[in-house]
């Protein structure tokens, strides 16, 4: 079976955002929001092959942990996830 | 009596009963909470260097400037040269990229905060092996004895890969991009390091004699924090530090995260903050962040301090009082500014787009104390909060020394045949240990700063000009874990030597050092001996070359639990003792002597002469070849070295002398080939392509491998004056060969594509990682 599946990471809470310090200074500059909060991350649309949806979810969680982000500083969260066929 | 919820507490903490009474007493009451935390960090090993600090006291510091602020330097014309090494194993082991950047960020502010330019960044890391050595059978069968104890497997191969890789892509991200070059380091491989990596970086800085500011605090100065907003990062970094490290997920919490571009932003901020002259004192914020940088400052000019917590800008909600003072975020500075001063610091901060606040001010008298909304927190006596207790170590010699000493490597002399040699030089050369580290050191910018004068490529020390005073000066970082497993204080002894080697083979006259001292828990008297033996061993060393340390940091309780399964009992590796010094040295000789040779040229062997009595105790072939480490290691002979210096220098101001290279890694087959293997880079070198070398030499493994001290080798054009020189001088020599265009390396028993060996020795480290 195939399933699809979306995954956000961003950096953990406690963690420095440089690139979110960043916009967040611009806002200001630009008078359109002051001292804005803001928080970068990614989005990653990906596919996996599985036999069930069980072993799909063992597969996509060794591929993000692995590869896809750095557990130490990074969450995850997976926002859809469904079979495609 | 202390009650059981304290000594609980104590027990997280880090502190000890007795320290709690100390505490107690010089408070004259319980400590807070608050107040408990405090001392707990400040007199933890990181910061308080409570089992090194009379140790460390023994090491000479003449001539040193400033060996007792955030770096020390030395004077060199109306400059003084700041240099410093820092540890950051037990991050690194958590996380290596972090890791290996924070400590870069570390060491380039402590070098900072004296108001001195970086101008360059060294490394000397230390892995678990990537890969096993197989070697045919024929060589098996003929060794008598082989270590198998090895706690290596497939899985440590590549965690020690991806921690060597984390690490150097960390170094080169962070230091690349703060502007500051990359120009020289080391790297080596052990199994004692399998569980606990070793990441020390070391950096150097510029500042006029007269700019140099320090840490210490006068009265009525207001304190301005700069740079990046506290967070909750690398919250008890120092007391995690102290600890050996257990377990893997609940320890990474204690990670700082780096920023580089606020770093070079912090830089610039900082340099030109420190030129007014409303501005007294400044210091950075690394372990023990706000707490051990402000206490210091108060303590070293004598002065009160009080601190207003509300007014450090935080970058999370909610943050307790203890984690404002002892977070370890990244990329701040504290100054200690009149009136005008802080509005300078605000100016150029806004300029540079860095926070800055007042958060607080420094008075008359000797407390110090911390406020949150007007509410007094904390009240301690700051010279009692900075000085810890110290304690004397229990050393006690460990019975595996004089084992050890005794074991010798007994080789069949049947070994010898010239196909095992010939397998062995390929061996040698491919093995991570001697190979070149072109793999790592191409990630680093080495140039940035236009002060580099050679490549990282080239052996020897890494040579940076210094208009200011329009002369050249080198660094270089040494260590050899082996040797002082094997005899603590002669391998500390020996590593300054070879250290010294090192500068005179570049024609670099040594200056002084600074050192990072790592081993294990020092409370264990085996340890405990160890490190008392390797103070001992660099401070006579020091003594005999009359050089000053200007710098230090130590690391301890670099051991790690490698877990069994569950019937037998947890095993603890400790790291080998590993002293790594970096050297500071001035050039002597008109150019920087490279390691080279070109064709049609005499290669002779200078110094004491290897046989098969020759003590070559801890030389990188038994270890690479049969897994064994014993013996005796060499003896220096001071005059000799003494007279080899002089020599060197003499026959390259006489322009006798085309290339030069000190004897160590892999006995004068590794020098042989390394110097073979660098002329090929000169583009000078007519026909280096065609480069060859041809020489007489015994069939011998130990004669052709074996380590002694005192050796080099030199490269001439005209023999005969050379040989005449050395004859006059009295120093023992041996012409080992000539350089041909044959594009072979002849053994007289063996002939070897020097080409084929070549690409090996620049490759494989990279195919290996």
């Amino acid at each position: 079976m195939k399933f699809s599946a979306t995954i956000n990471i961003k950096l953990k809470k406690q963690i420095k955002d440089a690139k979110g310090e960043a916009v967040s200074a611009v806002l200001s500059r630009i008078g359109l929001e002051d001292k804005a909060k803001v928080r970068i991350g990614k989005i990653f649309e990906l596919e996996v092959n599985a036999e069930n949806e069980d072993a799909a979810k063992t597969k996509l969680n060794k591929i993000i942990f692995d590869v896809l982000m750095n557990p130490i500083v990074e969450t995850y969260e997976i926002t859809t996830f469904e079979v495609i066929n | 009596m202390i009650k059981f919820e304290t000594i609980k507490k104590l027990e997280k903490l880090g502190l000890s009963q007795y320290e709690y009474e100390e505490i107690v007493k010089k408070l004259n009451r319980k400590p807070n909470e608050l107040e408990l935390y405090l001392f707990s960090a400040m007199w933890s090993e990181h910061c308080g260097y409570k089992h090194s600090k009379k140790y460390l006291d023994m090491l000479p510091r003449t001539k040193s400037l400033f060996s007792s602020e955030n770096a020390g330097g030395i004077k060199i014309g109306n400059h003084v040269i700041f240099f410093k090494t820092e540890s950051h194993n037990h991050p690194s082991a958590v996380e290596p990229y972090q890791g290996a950047a924070t400590g870069i960020g570390g060491i380039l502010r402590d070098i900072l905060a004296m108001n001195a330019r970086p101008i360059a960044l060294l490394n000397s890391l230390k892995f678990g092996p990537i890969e096993r050595m197989k070697l045919p059978d024929d060589i098996n069968n003929a060794v008598s004895i082989i270590n198998n104890d090895t706690h290596c497997d497939m899985e440590s191969f590549s965690r020690n890969k991806y921690l060597l890789n984390g690490v150097a892509e960390g170094i080169s991200d962070y230091g690349n991009s703060t502007g500051v070059p990359t120009i020289g380091g080391e790297v080596s491989f052990n199994e004692c390091y399998n569980l606990s990596p070793l990441v020390n970086v070391m950096a150097a800085g510029i500042c006029h004699k007269n700019n140099v500011k320090t840490a210490a605090a006068k009265e009525n100065l207001y304190v301005t924090l700069i740079g990046s907003a506290t967070g909750r990062d690398g919250l008890f970094g120092a007391a995690f530090a102290s600890k050996e490290l257990e377990g893997d997920s609940s320890d990474r919490l204690s990670v700082q995260i780096g920023d580089a571009y606020t770093k070079k932003k912090l830089i610039e901020a900082t340099l030109e903050i420190l030129q007014s002259k409303n501005v007294f004192c400044s210091q950075d914020l690394g372990a023990a962040g706000l707490l051990s940088s402000t206490s210091e400052m108060a303590a070293k000019g004598d002065v009160s301090m009080d601190l207003y917590l509300d007014k450090v800008p935080l970058r999370e909600e909610n943050m307790q009082p203890y984690e404002v003072m002892l977070s370890e975020s990244q990329e701040r500075m504290v100054f200690g500014a009149n009136k005008a001063g802080v509005d300078e610091i605000v100016k150029i901060c806004k300029k540079y787009e860095l926070n800055a606040a007042i958060i607080g001010k420094t008075g008359k008298g000797n407390t110090y104390n911390l406020y949150h909304n007007d509410i007094l927190l904390a009240s301690v006596p700051v010279k009692a909060l900075c000085k810890p207790v110290l304690y004397d170590l229990n050393p006690k010699k460990p019975e595996y020394i004089d084992v050890l000493k005794k074991k010798k490597l007994f080789l069949d002399t049947k070994i010898n045949t010239p196909q095992n040699i010939k397998y062995l030089i390929f061996k040698i050369t491919a093995a991570p240990a001697f190979a070149s580290k072109k793999y790592i050191y191409s990630q680093y910018d080495s140039t940035v700063c236009a002060r580099t004068l050679k490549n990282p490529h080239f052996i020897g020390v890494s040579p940076l000009y210094i208009r200011e005073e329009d002369t050249t000066i080198g660094f270089s970082m040494d260590s050899n874990e082996d040797l002082c497993l094997l005899n603590p204080y002669t391998g500390a002894f020996n590593i300054i030597f070879e250290s010294y080697r090192n500068a005179v083979s570049s024609g670099f006259e040594p200056l002084g050092i600074t050192n990072c001292l790592n081993f294990a828990n020092p409370e264990k008297p085996d340890v405990a001996y160890q490190f008392t033996e390797t103070i001992k061993g660099i401070k006579d060393a020091l003594c005999t070359l009359n050089l000053p340390v200007v710098s230090g940091n130590v690391s301890f309780y670099n051991e790690g639990v490698k877990k069994t399964d569950i019937h037998t009992d947890d095993v603890k590796i400790k790291i080998n003792p590993t002293p790594v010094i970096g050297m500071l040295s001035i050039l002597k000789t008109k150019n920087p002597i490279y390691t080279r040779s070109l064709s049609d040229e005499t290669i002779f062997v200078i110094g004491k002469q290897i046989n098969k009595n020759s003590c070559t105790g801890a030389s990188l072939y038994q270890r690479l070849f049969f897994n064994f480490l014993g013996g005796k290691p060499d003896i220096i002979d001071f005059e000799l070295e003494m007279k080899l210096k002089s020599a060197i220098f003499d026959l390259n101001i006489k322009g006798e002398i085309s290339g030069a290279i000190d004897v160590s890694k892999g006995g004068i087959i590794g020098a042989l080939l390394i110097m073979l293997f660098n002329s090929f880079n000169f583009n000078d070198n007519k026909n280096s392509e065609q480069l060859g070398f041809s020489c007489c030499l015994p069939c011998d493994i130990d004669i052709l491998f074996g380590e002694i001290t005192g050796r080099y080798l030199i490269s001439a054009k005209n023999a005969d004056k050379v040989e005449q020189y050395l004859i006059g001088s009295q120093i023992p020599y041996e012409k080992l060969g000539k350089t041909n265009n044959t594009g072979n390396l002849n053994l007289g028993f063996v002939k070897i594509n020097l080409a084929e060996l070549r690409e090996i020795y620049e490759n494989s480290l990279e195919r290996k990682a």
